[in-house]
């Protein structure tokens, strides 16, 4: 969350958002799509595909003592966005008969209201100095993915095809030209997909996802997963780079492709030590003036790295093939 | 009739410059899928062909154009939120069926037409900013706020981009206070106004009403009569209107902080 410094004083403890249940159409999904860890609902997952209403039980713990101090009336908001569809859904949380810093609620969403990724929030609200209705705290946010997700949600990588370059298939996607290239990306549909060449002798072998024992074959799997990585790494921030648009004198808007603006919310905070809103806003800046733009490049490719871990990788290829007699 | 279709994103890379100055056409027929929709009819464009003739038709201005066009567009291509997020449908509807309306209305410099008037964002591209912009400040079924919100150009292309856009009281206070307002006044407030909403909570003012799926469904399976609209605003699906006291509340707000920024006049 970006930092803000409020002219008042707000509520120092953290306020937790947890989601009780989740139905769809009323009933108890097939699959569980929540993600605790990550703060996440992935409707993605879901094995019916024409359900229509997602109901989720919300329950809010506030910071305890410092809300019993206040003694006041605070009111919790719970709030869905979606930025692609402009939606604003809120519900007022009914506040707990025994416990002055919990809140519980209901909240339902339509699918016809719904694209892509929802975020769900709870802000607190109370009087400060005699006015009313003042920012006091705010929950982490939930997302809620109503369509699957541009990166999957656990580990940010890529999705992967494998496809003969060579058949029909294979050419219609990559073009003629690139038939014998070991890999292709494609950065034009609605989710990034590496399409790796099956026909390309050694390839699919050499990157599996086998366990391997000899050492020369992992550090050739780690290197070239490595080299792989981050060449098309490079050209999804590039393409999300460009796409940051900015008007006149406004702040940047993150791109509205689900996947770009995921790109640089993944590097971003390996680019610039800011805020991720400061960290775009400097991007627009860099990529603004030749000078910056160099060191941009840089930054963009050792945020890459740290993103592949291209140093415990290539540590890993080292340790191994030193481990064979005779060393390195 | 025809329906509504759907344009692939990699449209973006076949728009030529003699595209955008009307010089050539673009050959997009292997990136165009249908507009699915589970149930219901899927729209024509027919209807909109008549109506945005019409504006072009009528209007000498271009941008007087958009209050009249705005609430007939919206009448006329009734989607789910859902659908209307889709970015290719817009993109179809611009570089296929309405390329001609996009280069009158947007003509842009010796360039032609900007790119993102065809496939930008949905407060830039041509008919996507019509579309949204009666979708977010409608009262309900009235689209006489729309109609308010378009005949200030400073709304649709400051407005609404605020978050606060999207709590449909504040969405209609703003668009009855900021008609007495000068352009930079209105751009003013905007800011006044987004910065306030960093220390007040929209909601705990007053709530954002939910919206009525039931509603949006039922006047998506009526057809639409084109016909009936060109010279009376049409209406829009039978969802609740904001209630009075809410949108005063919210007025109230706007009040408080035009004055605190100096703002002269009815506002303040």
């Amino acid at each position: 969350m970006p930092v803000r410094i409020y002219p008042y004083e707000t509520l120092a403890g953290d306020v937790n958002l947890t989601i009780d249940d989740v139905q769809i159409d009323h009933a108890p999904p097939g699959v569980d799509p929540v993600v605790p860890d990550v703060r996440t609902i992935d409707l993605s997952v879901l094995e019916q595909t024409d359900w229509r209403v997602v109901t989720l039980q919300l329950d809010v713990h506030g910071p305890a003592t410092e809300l019993q101090r206040r003694g006041d009336e605070v009111v919790a908001t719970a709030e869905a966005f979606c930025r692609s569809t402009n939606m604003r859904q809120t519900l007022s949380l009914e506040k707990s008969e025994l416990d002055l810093a919990r809140w519980t609620g209901t909240i339902e969403l339509d699918r016809f209201n719904y694209s892509g990724k929802v975020d769900l929030s709870v802000t607190l609200a109370g009087a400060v100095d005699g006015v009313g209705n003042r920012y006091l705290a705010e929950s982490e946010t939930w997302s809620v993915y109503f369509d699957e997700p541009p990166l999957p949600v656990i580990e940010g990588t890529l999705r992967i095809q494998w496809l003969d370059f060579g058949t029909d298939e294979g050419k219609a996607i990559v073009g003629e030209q690139n038939i014998d290239e070991p890999y292709y990306p494609d950065l034009d549909a609605a989710v990034p997909i590496l399409n790796m060449n099956k026909g390309f002798e050694g390839l699919p072998a050499l990157l599996d996802d086998r366990r391997r024992t000899d050492a020369a074959e992992v550090a050739a799997h780690e290197l070239e997963r490595i080299a792989i990585g981050a060449d098309v790494w490079g050209a999804l921030f590039n393409c999300s780079a460009v796409a940051v648009e900015k008007v006149d004198d406004e702040e940047p808007t993150w791109p509205s492709t689900a996947w770009q603006a995921g790109v640089l919310r993944t590097l971003l905070p390996k680019m610039y030590e800011m805020s991720l809103e400061a960290g775009l806003r400097q991007l627009v800046e860099d990529r603004a003036s030749p000078g910056a733009a160099r060191g941009l490049q840089v930054r963009a490719e050792m945020a890459v790295l740290k993103h592949l871990r291209a140093g415990r990788s290539l540590r890993t290829a080292i340790l191994k093939l030193d481990s064979r007699e005779g060393g390195l | 009739m025809r329906e509504i279709q759907v344009l692939d994103p990699k449209v973006a890379n076949r728009l030529t410059r003699d595209f955008l100055k009307g010089d050539a056409g673009c050959d997009v027929a292997d990136l165009v899928r249908p507009f699915e929709r589970p149930e219901g009819p899927v729209p024509a464009v027919e209807p909109l062909e008549l109506l945005v003739d019409e504006a072009m038709r009528r209007f000498e201005s271009p941008e007087d154009s958009d209050a009249w066009l705005s609430p007939r567009l919206h009448a006329c291509l009734r989607l789910t939120r859902r659908e209307a997020a889709d970015r290719g449908l817009w993109a179809w509807l611009a570089i296929v069926a309405f390329s001609d309306y996009v280069r009158w209305r947007f003509p842009g410099k010796e360039d032609g037409a900007p790119v993102v008037r065809f496939i930008g964002r949905e407060d830039l591209q041509t008919l996507s900013r019509l579309w949204w912009g009666a979708e977010l400040t409608r009262n309900g079924d009235d689209y006489a706020p729309v109609v308010a919100a378009f005949r200030m150009q400073d709304i649709p292309n400051t407005w609404l981009r605020l978050d606060a856009f999207h709590h449909r009281p504040a969405a209609v206070a703003a668009v009855t206070l900021l008609q007495d307002l000068s352009s930079d006044d209105i751009n003013r407030l905007s800011t006044a106004f987004n910065h306030t909403l960093t220390t007040v909570v929209l909601d705990s003012v007053a709530p954002n009403p939910p919206s009525d799926p039931a509603a949006i469904q039922e006047w998506i399976h009526e057809a639409p009569d084109e016909t009936l609209m060109l010279d009376e605003l049409p209406v829009g699906p039978s969802e609740p209107q904001v209630p009075p006291e809410d949108v005063e509340k919210l007025a109230a707000l706007l009040h408080g902080i035009a004055f605190d920024i100096g703002i002269e006049g009815e506002a303040a």
